[in-house]
């Protein structure tokens, strides 16, 4: 055997017995700049971090909660190491924020836990007293993108809207899906929106879909029986990452409307339990994410990226704080995220960018 | 079931996460059912797809060389068709003809001087193509060093290149040859004047997660005192290099020169058609994703603003380096097979790039 041959053999042993053979973990840094996962020929997304960090910022230190905390608004929006710095734009309150309707679209089972918590509901009560419109669009939890979305459309179609009122989605986990579905597929429901905002967006789907797909189908029927409708029972199927991304691929997203993305990822000890599992087998694809994705697939291609909020996939917008003990117990996020100012900054932030696109052309 | 003896959701959820945790890590089924992607930095230009013009070339010359060369691969077994490829239009264009214009510095990967002789890609075609009247030479980098130190040889390679008023300089990088290369066109803004276009095969555009693993443990001395054949000893920075946490990181703060052309032909494939000794690093690599090519995951291999050219289903050596034809164990058919199909894969490069880069 000629001596070269002799090393690479002998260097292959031993990587196995110094036990390099365990999967790749990478460590968990902020001190990485964004990643996006892209297909090929989609348009990549902007970066709007710093502008909504000035907005949120003002915004979380207007709250009496949070009042006090100097560090509170960079302990909430994580920031990456190529974020630029905020410039001072105007005051985020001279945006007419509150002259469009929202409806806020759940995610995967959400509307099987209903009861327990709804995206954002805390938040919408405290700022439609304020003259905002928001409503949530319960979208069936264990149905496919392509399902919702049909309901998504009848749904607009049956608004009562002014006449010069539009619309903005808000969606959840799969629940963006959903409303990228239904702009594609209904192009006369997509003419009233003018923008769609993902927050913690399942955009090119979770490898856990994929880990996931056999436990879900055997289990659901006993644990969810009762709970809510099958529906066409595609929910899992639609959060496959294969299956994501071809449909992005195949599907370029109306150009009418701007996008938004908010991204979640937090660091494991602040997990929710139930969702730390899912956070250690994502790890090895890469240790940014939220328990359920992660943050280079959360981003809308084309859209504005505005920030990172530094919790988990729940508790971005679900107030399980406020649920039963045992759901609250789940909770390890050291402070409650203040999910009313993150909706507001980014209702804000949208209105801003729709009024600079407004002027533009 | 009866609803009273339905088990509380909760409880389900925690059996579930239990099950999960306690399982083996996860793992994506190898599929092809995928489209073309690309994992990139924020604000990083778009790729675009050339994948149908590639593949009508590679076709092509596959095709008009199948029966004397012996080779039977279908050109979709040797060409990975992802899913969103277009496909081929019927009628399609002739071959390009040959630009010997063009001339070729190839940068070859990490560990390159190690194994000469099987450590330079596409050799025994650019003797070929010489003979053709192309200008073909390889650029002598250090195979232990980082990319910074191997930037100032290409540096000095491209500096020294005497080039004819019509000539268009080509550089090929293999590996982290491709690395290497864009850090001499950000460091060194004039001499990479001179460049028209970088063409990368199996590039470690984003690094690697398996250097990072590797840096994390005493590999990266390991490396550096490893004797491997005829290694120079370099400033030993290699491994930093292909860190997927710091070549990411230099390509989000260092945009690229507008001025050149950029190119990205990538590769992965099944498991079982690795090579042997790429066989461990596969499987490190396949829970993060199985279309890897046993060194690379196939979305960190393309070029920001990079045209596609498609992907190879080949292992990281087999695409570009003659390293199985020393050590493998394969079927000497196969073994020749894959030579063969190496060099029309190179004249396709050429041809495409004659095409592209015409005046």
């Amino acid at each position: 055997m000629p001596p070269a041959r002799i090393i690479l053999n002998l260097a292959i042993i031993g990587a196995f017995l110094l036990g390099c053979i365990s999967p790749v973990k990478l460590e968990f840094t902020t001190d990485f700049p964004a990643p996006v996962r892209y297909v090929v020929g989609t348009p990549p997304a902007n970066d709007g971090r710093a502008r909504f960090r000035e907005i949120f910022c003002r915004l979380l230190a207007e709250e009496p909660d949070y009042q006090g905390s100097a560090e509170a608004c960079e302990n909430f929006l994580l920031r990456l190491n190529d974020e630029s710095l905020p410039n001072g734009g105007p005051d985020p309150l001279a945006a007419k924020s509150t002259r469009y309707r929202v409806l806020v679209v759940p995610g995967f089972l959400n509307e099987c836990f209903a009861g327990i918590a709804l995206p954002f509901e805390d938040a919408m009560v405290s700022l439609n007293e304020r003259g905002y419109r928001i409503q949530a669009l319960v979208v069936s939890g264990r149905s496919s993108s392509d399902a919702n979305a049909v309901y998504i459309a009848e749904t607009i179609g049956n608004l009562n809207l002014d006449e010069d009122e539009k619309l903005v989605l808000v969606g959840h986990s799969k629940g963006a899906v959903d409303i990228l579905h239904c702009l594609v597929r209904f192009p006369q429901a997509a003419s009233r929106v003018v923008a769609v905002v993902s927050v913690a967006g399942a955009i090119n789907g979770s490898p856990l879909a994929v880990k996931f797909a056999d436990i879900y189908s055997s289990l659901t029927r006993s644990m969810l029986s009762g709970r809510c409708n099958t529906g066409d029972d595609g929910a899992m199927n639609s959060l496959q990452p294969a299956v994501r991304m071809s449909w992005l691929a195949a599907n370029p997203l109306p150009d009418s409307v701007s996008y938004f993305s908010v991204v979640a990822f937090t660091r494991r000890e602040h997990i929710n339990l139930l969702l730390k599992s899912g956070y250690d087998f994502l790890w090895t694809y890469g240790p940014r994410n939220d328990g359920l994705l992660h943050i280079a697939d959360q981003v809308i291609p084309g859209g504005t990226l505005l920030g990172y909020a530094n919790t988990d996939h729940w508790s971005v917008v679900l107030p399980l704080e406020d649920a039963n003990s045992f759901i609250a117990g789940t909770v390890q996020a050291p402070q409650v995220f203040p999910r009313k100012v993150l909706l507001h900054a980014v209702l804000v932030s949208v209105a801003e960018a729709l009024q600079k696109k407004q002027e533009q052309n | 079931m009866k609803p009273n003896t339905i088990p509380h959701p909760l409880i389900c959820l925690a059996a579930v996460s239990l099950f999960l945790w306690a399982c083996q890590p996860l793992l994506i089924p190898f599929s092809e059912k995928v489209p073309a992607q690309s994992l990139s930095y924020l604000g990083a230009p778009p790729v675009d797809d050339a994948r149908m013009r590639f593949r009508e070339i590679f076709c092509r010359l596959l095709d008009d060389n199948r029966q004397h060369l012996g080779l039977k691969v279908g050109c979709d077994q040797y060409l990975w068709r992802l899913n969103d490829e277009p496909p081929a239009v019927p009628g399609s264009k002739s071959l390009p003809d040959h630009d010997t214009g063009l001339s070729i510095l190839i940068v070859p990967g990490a560990f390159s001087d190690c194994f000469e002789d099987i450590g330079l890609p596409y050799q025994e075609s650019a003797e070929r193509f010489r003979k053709m009247g192309y200008q073909i030479s390889n650029v002598d980098v250090s195979g232990l060093s980082s990319s910074p130190k191997n930037a100032e040889i290409i540096a000095e390679a491209v500096a020294e290149h005497n080039m004819g008023s019509s000539e268009r300089l080509v550089l090929l990088g293999y590996s982290k040859g491709t690395t290497d290369i864009l850090h001499f066109l950000v460091n060194y803004p004039e001499p990479a004047q001179k460049v028209t276009a970088v063409l990368s095969v199996a590039g470690a555009v984003n690094g690697s997660p398996l250097a990072d693993r590797f840096s994390e443990t005493s590999y990266d001395n390991w490396f550096a005192r490893l004797s491997l054949g005829k290694c120079r000893p370099g400033d030993g920075g290699v491994l930093d290099s292909l860190s997927r946490t710091r070549q990411f990181q230099w390509l989000a703060t260092h945009p690229l020169p507008g001025h050149v052309r950029y190119f990205s032909l990538a590769d992965f494939a099944r498991y079982e058609n690795v090579q042997l000794h790429q066989r461990a690093t596969y499987k490190l690599l396949e829970p993060i994703e199985p279309l890897n090519d046993g060194q690379l995951l196939f979305f960190d291999q393309l070029i920001p603003g990079s045209a596609l050219l498609g992907y190879v289903n080949a292992d990281h050596w087999t695409v570009a380096v003659p390293v199985e034809e020393k050590f493998s164990d394969r079927d000497p058919a196969l073994r020749a097979e894959n030579r063969k199909l190496r060099g029309l894969l190179f004249e396709a490069m050429i041809l495409f790039l004659s095409e592209s880069l015409e005046h």
